[in-house]
């Protein structure tokens, strides 16, 4: 029973690192929480064209 | 040059209103165009509406209109109304706006708003003469640079820059005028701009708002009645979203800053003007300071302003340390504790691979990254206190004289300001850069900057290695080395990529204010808040998996076999005293977790790359752990107390550092620190480099370069450390 927990949370943190890495590559997370409250610096990645 | 005095009602094609505050000289320069006679006086207010007169230069006929003095566009007087309105409906083809020279700060407020109403303006520094009396020398070039617009001298009742200012008056008025410029604008900081942009944005959408959108939106938050009443009249459709948007907003802004939100944008428009007055007015008569002033002639001195800034750097460092040296111990006592507790649940010497997981890969791996959020939370309150004090403002002056020296724009040191925080949102601030080149110079050193992710490294290693007395120094030497290793980086990729004059910029100097309670928390909170959910989402993922890769492949039979030999031979000896048994069964429990460690997918992959990192004095945990920061800088630390703590669930708790300490030497933790510093930088940001660049050349150059820089670095100071005998215990 304990093996099969554990594969389960391994295999959660392994869907979870590579919906990171596809998001991180599609430019989807950026890693500092942009667009949300924790955003390191408001308003800094705004651009000319507005665009995050 | 010839004029005529007219009546209001005829108009000549091109209108020029004369704008400026009381006691400008406005009057003087109409009658001196126009050689009309209107009545002039030496106190505000002698214009109380406006008059009008024309003046033909050469082929053109303009209309000029002369406005009641106003120190700003928000009307609070008669006299601010009548020109407020003209100078907003009646659209001018041009406006000269009057400066006293001899109070250039005070005077070129109303010049701040006219470039945020975006209305075509020629800036007329008059008396310049006697602010030439004063010992005022204004650097008329420099200044139209930075504010984009024209900027004559002139002496109203001598006549003096009239024709200079007639042809720039022309040059504004043509029908088909040159290419804009650059629109400047104020900086109204971090907490406002993003609502601001929110704001204009629901006005842009309002055909009627659209071209003054970010002005209408300044003007609500000031709680300008007039602007709403304006909209209000202007958008036939229901405007109610945008004024419940603004005061929704005016409550938030009134929040954090703790004072009325007229005021404080009004401090970053003097913050601006601050700014400007630094770059182009040299002064060489004693004249009434300010208090901000008497300070700023300290910090902002040539020679003292840099080492003040270290100095408040170092301080920081070293409260960071002093301060939270307590509360870090008392975290990962804490977790300590939670970790004999979490593996209590599981008879003791019992093989769980649940147990492992809890204790070594989430407790070892998130909890020895979540020890350090009493020195992530210090440093922010710090950085908070100096930003919202007004000092940091500074700071980005001081160091903007370097950055002009080396050939950056001044404007980039905002961005690497921010990456001390964290290069991804570093990088998205590049965008303000004018030049491309100015951007791919600043994005691509901006790693260098240590960002908030290898604090974790730096309080883990430093702590470990260093005694008390050297800790702050040791952060802010690494700090310094990253510093220098920007500015050198700049001033090569200035000399060979990006060869080419940099933009003029204003640096805005806010007046400076004791910080309020609340601003100082809710900033350390949103950056704390930032780490604390990075450690829950992140770092607990990678740690799981990583936890996985050093737990599988297990050993063959042959080498368990071989252990479990060994482990009754040593219970069957009768020679060995109840203490040496269990020392002996110790020690071979510890060999066997080392050989399950090493045989692992973590340790090989780690001795794969350890001996290309070997000269660098680093083992295969350390590099197993470098190559793991790649996904976050924070794994390193997450790793490290992972691979220390796989097969050690039992024993008793001992800090990570004190395992490090007992394996490495303070050399070796210097050059993991170094190395970590300036090698490749996260994915995150490497993908951010790639979307901002526009190519992935650039990112692959940035990581490649900066990797070949932290190895050759890193290698010179191992082994000359290492022949010198420096650190080697």
């Amino acid at each position: 029973m304990e093996n099969i927990m554990v594969m389960a949370i391994v295999a959660g943190a392994l869907v979870f690192a590579g919906r990171l890495f596809y998001r991180t590559l599609t430019g989807k997370n950026n890693g500092c929480g942009c667009k949300m409250k924790s955003c390191f610096v408001p308003g800094a990645c705004r651009g000319a064209n507005g665009r995050k | 040059m010839s004029a005529v005095a007219t009546p209001p009602s005829k108009r000549a094609a091109r209108v020029v209103a004369l704008a400026g505050n009381p006691n400008s000289g406005k009057t003087t320069i109409f009658n001196a165009l126009t050689g009309a006679r209107q009545h002039v006086g030496n106190y505000p207010g002698v214009t109380v509406e406006k008059k009008e007169g024309t003046v033909k230069f050469g082929d053109d006929v303009f209309t000029v209109v002369d406005l009641p003095g106003t120190y700003s566009l928000t009307a609070f007087s008669l006299e601010e109304i009548v020109a407020g309105n003209f100078l907003i409906d009646g659209k001018p083809d041009a406006v000269v706006d009057i400066v006293d020279a001899s109070n250039p700060e005070r005077n070129l407020y109303l010049a701040v708003q006219l470039m945020e109403l975006g209305a075509p303006v020629v800036l007329a520094l008059n008396m310049s003469d006697m602010a030439r009396e004063k010992g005022l020398s204004i650097d008329t070039k420099k200044l139209s640079a930075l504010l984009g617009m024209p900027v004559v001298a002139t002496v109203g009742h001598k006549g003096r820059g009239l024709e200079e200012l007639l042809k720039a008056v022309r040059t504004i008025c043509r029908d088909d005028p040159l290419p804009p410029k650059p629109a400047r604008r104020v900086d109204y900081g971090r907490e406002i701009e993003p609502h601001l942009d929110q704001l204009a944005a629901r006005l842009a959408v309002r055909p009627a708002c659209a071209g003054h959108a970010r002005w209408l939106a300044l003007k609500l938050l000031e709680g300008d009645g007039d602007t709403a009443n304006r909209i209000r009249s202007l958008c036939p459709e229901d405007c109610g979203d945008i004024f419940r948007e603004t005061d929704k907003l005016r409550k938030h802004l009134e929040g954090v800053f703790g004072e009325e939100i007229g005021a404080v944008l009004t401090d970053r428009r003097y913050g601006f003007i601050a700014g400007a007055c630094a770059e182009v007015v040299s002064q060489t008569a004693e004249a009434r300071i300010s208090q901000s002033e008497r300070v700023d002639r300290i910090v902002l001195n040539r020679w003292l302003g840099l080492p003040i800034f270290a100095l408040l750097m170092f301080a920081t460092f070293f409260l960071t340390f002093t301060l939270g040296q307590p509360l870090m111990d008392g975290i990962e006592a804490g977790f300590g504790k939670l970790g004999e507790a979490v593996a209590a649940l599981w008879p003791a010497g019992g093989e769980s691979r649940l147990k492992s997981l809890l204790v070594d890969g989430i407790i070892g791996g998130v909890g020895g990254v979540l020890v350090f959020l009493p020195n992530i939370m210090l440093l922010f309150l710090a950085i908070a206190f100096l930003e919202d004090s007004g000092y940091m403002a500074r700071a980005a002056f001081v160091m903007d004289r370097l950055m002009h020296r080396i050939g950056l724009h001044g404007k980039s040191f905002i961005p690497l300001l921010i990456g001390f925080g964290c290069t991804v949102p570093a990088i998205m601030a590049t965008r303000t850069l004018e030049t491309r080149r100015d951007r791919l110079a600043t994005l691509l050193v901006l790693p260098l900057m240590s960002c908030s992710a290898r604090l974790p490294i730096y309080a883990l290693l430093i702590p470990a290695f260093f005694p008390p007395e050297w800790q702050g120094p040791m952060l802010w030497i690494v700090y310094a080395i990253g510093i220098a290793l920007a500015v050198a980086g700049v001033k090569l990729l200035r000399i060979t990529l990006f060869k080419g004059e940099s933009a003029p910029f204003v640096m805005e100097l806010p007046p400076y204010h004791l910080p309020t309670l609340r601003g100082l928390l809710v900033h350390m909170w949103e950056r704390s808040w930032m780490f604390l959910r990075k450690a829950g989402t992140v770092i607990l993922g990678i740690s799981i998996l990583l936890w996985a890769m050093s737990v599988w492949p297990k050993p063959g039979p042959e080498t368990m076999a071989k252990f479990e030999r060994d482990r009754s031979a040593i219970e069957a000896r009768k020679d060995l005293s109840g203490e040496d048994r269990r020392a002996a069964l110790e020690k071979l429990e510890h060999e066997q977790g080392e050989a399950e460690l090493e045989q692992s997918l973590i340790g090989r992959i780690g001795r794969g790359v350890a001996p290309a990192l070997a000269p660098l004095g680093f083992d295969w945990k350390i590099s197993t752990s470098l190559l793991g920061a790649l996904a976050a800088k924070e794994i390193f630390v997450a790793q490290m107390g992972i691979v220390y703590s796989v097969g050690q669930a039992d024993e008793e708790s001992q800090s990570l550092r004190e395992k490090l300490r007992e394996n490495y030497s303070p050399l070796q933790g210097f050059c993991v620190m170094l190395f970590c510093l300036i090698s490749m930088p996260c994915m995150a940001t490497l993908t951010v480099v790639w979307r901002e660049s526009g190519s992935w050349k650039w990112a692959l150059f940035q990581a490649g370069a900066l990797t070949a820089l932290a190895y050759t670095l890193t290698l010179a100071v191992f082994q000359a450390g290492s022949f010198l005998g420096w650190g080697t215990r």
